[in-house]
């Protein structure tokens, strides 16, 4: 059975169960320079080097404040793969939730704050609210959504909780200093059967193509 | 010991179509490759019914995999709306002898796509179509494993296809492609105004004894 739109709570969210994506190649700039809100980033496993590409492509040449949340990479990492692909118009802050450091924890370092991973969608509000404190970034970058949903197979209760997230978002945020917000989403997990829409501003797919050698 | 070497050779980016789906497929004009996850003919009915849906087009459809048997029940099903089909049944005549008929005609698979070509300039003499539908390039092109020789060749066609057929109106030249074969490692950039994706998520139903 198909169904282009299968609302499963109509007061919260409904779910598209038929998509159209359109090729955004050759003109992402564009694309990218008219987001506004939140965006939803599907993925398919993609390196943080893949991700600075991506954003190389968002508003080039601007001076940007960029937050970035990591819950599945250390700021080590993506400091050093930082030196080797740089993003020298933006001001990148992180917020490590991957390192397991107390809150916070070294002065010294200016681009970075440690978090322990958040164990809920409330959580990592909070998380997100105290980095615009810092920051005042124009734009958010949460990497990933995938710790917290996985769109193949959630329940009711998880969409509704992940709906009340992104209102919540929409409505604190938004509004306010930073216009974007960035939700990557790894779907590796699987075909993702249920899409948050009415939340969700933009949902874009970067899909790497990777050519796999094997030497003997 | 075996090692694996991994190279990126491409990252590909799409949008989904929400609030501009209307937009989009609504006003649809020009050479359109359209990918799929091995959708059936009644899904892509209902692509058909987003395009202009307010205007009555005549649609040139090639059929190289369905049958005009099968196309025909499942339009009984999931008619279109303002829209009056054309088929060229490229699979029928595999089995056996068909007559052609006012809205469909029976003939052999095309083997190239120069074969494909003449096949479509020739029915579109007879039936001056708004929308061509190719269904599909797959059986032509693999997109995961092209050779730069099918590229030239696919190129050279939607050239000629553009030269000879798009006017200034609603026209459309629709090419269906499965990506079942695999990852699309290269995808067409010249002589294709838009690239869609559709990916029909079904329902498992599961049954109890």
């Amino acid at each position: 059975m198909i169904n282009e739109d299968l609302d499963l709570n109509q007061n919260q969210c409904d779910f598209s169960k038929l998509n159209y994506w359109r090729e955004i190649e050759k003109n992402i700039t564009e694309e990218l320079k008219n987001l506004k809100g939140i965006t939803l980033i599907v993925h398919n496993s993609v390196e943080f080097t893949d991700i600075i590409e991506f954003l190389q492509n968002y508003r080039p040449g601007e001076f940007l404040a960029v937050l970035y949340i990591s819950l599945v990479r250390s700021y080590d990492y993506m400091k050093n793969a930082l030196e080797l692909k740089t993003l020298d118009d933006k001001r990148m802050i992180f917020i490590d939730c991957v390192s397991g450091y107390a809150f916070p924890v070294d002065d010294k370092v200016n681009s970075a704050f440690y978090h322990k991973p958040p164990q809920t969608l409330e959580e990592l509000k909070e998380i997100i609210q105290f980095g615009i404190e810092k920051i005042n970034p124009e734009l958010v970058i949460l990497d990933s959504l995938s710790q917290f949903i996985n769109f193949s197979h959630s329940t009711e209760e998880e969409f509704s909780e992940l709906c009340n997230f992104l209102n919540t978002l929409k409505q604190n945020q938004i509004n306010t200093n930073q216009k974007v917000f960035m939700l990557l989403y790894d779907n590796k997990l699987g075909i993702m059967e249920s899409l948050p829409k009415n939340q969700i501003d933009n949902i874009l797919k970067m899909e790497k193509i990777k050519k796999e050698n094997f030497w003997k | 010991m075996t090692i694996r070497d991994e190279k990126i050779i491409q990252v590909n980016y799409w949008k989904k179509l929400q609030k501009d789906l209307d937009e989009v497929v609504g006003k649809l004009h020009g050479v359109v490759l359209f990918i799929h996850n091995s959708a059936k003919f009644e899904d892509i009915t209902d692509f058909f019914n987003k395009i202009h849906p307010d205007k009555r087009l005549r649609v040139l459809y090639i059929s190289l995999i369905n049958s005009n048997n099968h196309i025909e029940r499942i339009l009984k099903e999931k008619p279109l709306i303002n829209k009056r089909l054309h088929v060229v049944d490229c699979v029928s005549s595999f089995i056996m002898d068909m007559e052609d008929t006012r809205f469909c005609v029976y003939k052999k698979p095309p083997q190239n796509l120069q074969a494909l070509k003449e096949m479509i300039l020739e029915n579109i003499q007879k039936t001056d179509p708004n929308i061509l539908v190719v269904d599909s390039l797959t059986q032509f092109i693999n997109f995961s494993v092209p050779t730069e020789n099918e590229l030239v060749e696919l190129y050279h066609f939607l050239k000629e296809l553009r030269e000879n057929i798009i006017g200034l109106g609603d026209d459309s030249i629709i090419l269906i492609y499965n990506d079942k074969v695999g990852y699309m490692k290269t995808l067409p950039v010249m002589n294709i105004d838009l690239i869609l994706k559709y990916d029909v998520i079904r329902d498992t139903i599961r049954l109890r004894d």
